[in-house]
């Protein structure tokens, strides 16, 4: 006889179910942002299920393939996110996901070079200087995890207090997660860092020449991403799961609000802002942990 | 910034700007200019219309009495309106919904006034008057016949 | 490495074709060429008919500034025959004028923050918008190919219920304007993309004989409403609003502030509807027969009609000289040497419209 408290159904049940759930979840959360960013917008917006249409009517789609590699680099693409996703459920280590998380935008990048489109080779080269740009910032944050909590390993921010399961990391990190808000724009592909996919200046970058299935794939991808992102975010306040999700929206609703009151800036402007105030940040929450003497490494 | 924020919170709370387009239609105001009707009891057969027209999209056939009226083509400008001097001519305020069809419009013109039918008329009458004569003489059908086609040549000389 | 990007003739940020051939060195733009005529539909040959189905023709030059080109094209044929417009339709063509800049500037902003990637404020300009072309529907009964406009004269009357109206929407127009300015101009991010780039120095803007906000953006005090006024514009009298720096953002500036101009042209033009007389067409006795030329300053800039006629109902030569083929060889100095990010947003603040363009 299984019980809630057993834990095999929250070291294996409860992620397997949250795995499959993760692009419904996804698409979902993109079906809300499209008709929420309508409504800040004053108009009527899609249905919420609309992203799924999209998908479906993408299978019913006609192929035109470029070449084979671009078709392999897009289910590549798609794999690697789906494994980081599930490392990420399935409580692996938290620096191991976030390079599993950066190849799957290396395979976008390589998608990118691989067609013979100026589109796609600007977009990957745009992504590439984003990638340069978020990954150090989300490296310097996974760090600072480990500084706190002693390991990489994504149990250990349960049981890092003395008494278990008590203290949050939000109460330790807060600057860190900050930090996550500011690149939130570049990794959900959002106003005002979408510059890769800056669909007036570079039609919309390395996926440029994706039709039909694999289109359809990518956009798969992208669900699993936003599931990814936000259940990372998730993992600041573990203990109460009201809190948890609270966290999960507040971050979502931000990346929306920020997207409606901003333009698009150039690739220049981003690099400086994003790392002048993220290892800001990042620093001064540093110092925080040193001084109050929170380090366990 | 500030001032956008404040303006997508005022848009959230507001009913949405857009409508359910082929559901909810558009709601035209008065005076908007739409298509035009011909009345085939006003119209002259003068052809004025035609030749005013900016879209060539009247066609006037005086022998079979008639006006053609290329719906689609037509632009809406409503010079037509102005130029006929009979008013026989009106825009309407309801725009044609869009259409697989060409929806030529044809109106038979019925006026008596028109000079085109005046001499038809005229010309039938002629006829009538020889038919009745030669039908009391009794001769073949034949002679009939090419009276009419000289008439006809009268007509559209 | 050196790549070239073929910007256009089908590119997202324009809706018309235009081509920029662009050599590349990385993300910076080393040499651009630009080609032009994808939508060339002869009119200037086509107009050598029938002068008063030429007042059509003419508002299909350009959808956005149909009015202009109207206005200019009856304007230039009442020269030739000596015609004398009614003082009526003279208000209502000014009023009309001005409405359609309203729009046109507003459609002009929308669009350069959508280059930016601002959907938000964009979906907001275009609504403004909306409310524009529903006054026209009210007005003269169509939103965009208005055809009021003919040769002696305009075919509808304002009334004094539809000069009401019109002031009313004057002010729920300047309330939101205002809204509308207070966002552009306190937002950072724009700021950030528009200050500094696509700089057109006086001494350029002068050399390459750029007109409109494009000029008065770069400090050169050119209106032809002020310059060589025609319709009512000599009445009312028009200062041409002047930016100094000569960027995207001062050209932008200019468009926001023209808003506030033209709809205080609107309040000034409402007045004298009442006391015109009610005449608004006079028919002329003569054919054209000598020649004529108008300028016009329609919201992209200098607009200039040439009309010879024969002494008959058809024209004999009708040139036009559009704002946008004025402005047209502006924006290849500035593309040299900018992001490939800023091609877009600098093209989209000349306002090209191709349809003028190529005609």
């Amino acid at each position: 006889m299984i019980t809630l408290d057993d834990p095999i159904i929250w070291k294996i049940a409860f992620p397997a179910v949250m795995l499959i759930l993760a692009p419904i979840i996804g698409g979902l959360l993109i079906g809300i942002d499209r008709k929420l960013t309508a409504r800040l917008q004053n108009r009527a917006g899609p249905p919420i299920v609309q992203p799924f249409y999209d998908v479906l009517k993408l299978f019913g789609k006609e192929d035109k393939i470029v070449n084979k590699t671009y078709l392999v680099f897009a289910v590549a693409y798609l794999l690697t996110v789906v494994l980081s996703t599930g490392l990420l459920l399935f409580h692996y280590d938290l620096l191991v996901i976030t390079f599993m998380f950066g190849l799957s935008f290396i395979f976008l990048v390589l998608a990118g070079y691989s067609v013979r489109s100026q589109f796609s080779y600007v977009g990957s080269n745009r992504e590439l200087l984003q990638m340069l740009t978020y990954e150090p910032i989300l490296l310097l944050v996974v760090f600072l995890d480990r500084l706190v909590t002693g390991s990489f390993q994504i149990d250990a921010i349960w049981s890092f207090t003395e008494p278990a399961k008590t203290e949050p990391l939000l109460y330790t990190l807060p600057l860190a997660l900050l930090a996550l808000f500011l690149i939130l724009p570049i990794q959900l592909r959002k106003s005002p860092y979408d510059i890769a996919e800056a669909h007036q200046e570079i039609a919309q970058g390395p996926v440029t020449e994706y039709t039909g299935k694999f289109l359809g794939l990518v956009t798969i991808a992208h669900f699993y991403e936003v599931f990814f992102v936000l259940w990372f975010i998730g993992l600041y306040f573990v203990q109460n799961w009201a809190v948890r999700i609270g966290l999960m929206a507040l971050a979502f609703l931000f990346s929306i609000v920020i997207d409606n009151v901003t333009a698009r800036l150039r690739v220049d402007q981003m690099i400086r802002q994003v790392y002048i105030i993220g290892l800001l940040l990042i620093i001064v929450n540093l110092a925080y942990i040193l001084i109050t003497g929170k380090w366990i490494a | 910034m500030l001032k956008i924020l404040a303006n997508i919170g005022k848009n959230l709370i507001s009913k949405p700007y857009t409508s359910n387009y082929p559901f909810t239609p558009y709601q035209h105001f008065p005076g908007v200019r739409a298509d035009v009707t011909f009345d085939g009891t006003k119209c002259i057969l003068c052809g004025l219309c035609q030749r005013s027209c900016p879209a060539e999209c009247i066609l006037i056939h005086k022998e079979q009495e008639q006006i053609e009226y290329l719906n689609t083509q037509c632009i809406r400008c409503g010079y037509c309106v102005r130029v006929c001097p009979t008013n026989a001519i009106s825009q309407n305020e309801v725009y044609t919904k869009p259409s697989r069809q060409r929806l030529t419009v044809y109106t038979k013109v019925t006026n008596e006034n028109a000079p085109v039918i005046k001499k038809r008329m005229a010309a039938e009458a002629a006829k009538k008057a020889a038919a009745e004569k030669p039908a009391t003489a009794g001769t073949g059908p034949a002679k009939p016949a090419g009276e009419k086609k000289v008439d006809e040549k009268k007509t559209s000389a | 490495m050196k790549t070239t990007i073929q910007f256009g003739p089908q590119h997202p940020v324009w809706v018309e074709p235009l081509r920029l051939k662009l050599t590349m060195d990385g993300e910076i733009v080393k040499d651009c060429e630009l080609e032009a005529g994808f939508c060339h539909r002869g009119l200037e040959k086509k107009f050598e008919w029938d002068y008063n189905k030429g007042a059509y023709l003419s508002e299909r030059i350009c959808g956005i500034c149909t009015q202009h080109h109207s206005t200019c094209y009856c304007t230039a044929v009442e020269g030739t025959m000596g015609l004398e417009i009614p003082r009526r339709a003279a208000v209502i063509r000014t009023i009309m004028l001005e409405l359609e800049r309203l729009h046109s500037h507003l459609l002009a902003i929308g669009l350069t923050l959508e280059s930016i990637g601002f959907e938000n404020l964009f979906m907001l300009c275009f609504r403004n918008r909306e409310i524009v072309l529903d006054m026209f529907e009210r007005t003269t009964g169509n939103r965009v190919l208005h055809g009021i406009n003919i040769v002696g004269g305009v075919i509808r009357n304002i009334g004094p219920e539809m000069a009401k109206e019109l002031e009313d929407f004057c002010d729920i127009m300047e309330k939101r304007c205002l809204d509308l300015k207070d966002m552009i101009l306190k937002s950072y991010t724009i700021r950030e993309r528009m200050q500094g780039v696509g700089v057109m120095s006086e001494q350029l803007a002068r050399d390459l004989c750029v007109v409109g906000p494009v000029a008065r953006g770069s400090n050169v005090p050119y209106d032809i409403r002020a310059v060589a006024p025609y319709v009512l514009y000599n009445e009312i009298k028009v200062k041409p609003i002047v930016e100094t720096s000569g960027d995207c953002w001062a050209r932008s500036v200019v468009r926001v502030r023209e808003l506030f101009q033209s709809i205080d042209i609107i309040r000034q033009c409402i007045p004298l509807l009442a006391d015109a007389g009610e005449d608004i067409f006079a028919k002329s006795k003569t054919l054209p027969e000598k020649e004529y030329f108008t300028r016009v300053e329609a919201p992209r800039g200098e607009l200039f009609y040439y009309a010879k006629g024969k002494k008959s109902k058809e024209m004999d030569r009708i040139k036009v000289r559009t704002s946008t083929y004025g402005n047209g060889p502006g924006f290849v100095p500035l593309i040299k040497g900018s992001h490939l990010a800023d091609v877009g947003l600098i093209t989209i603040t000349f306002d090209p419209c191709i349809g003028c363009f190529d005609r």
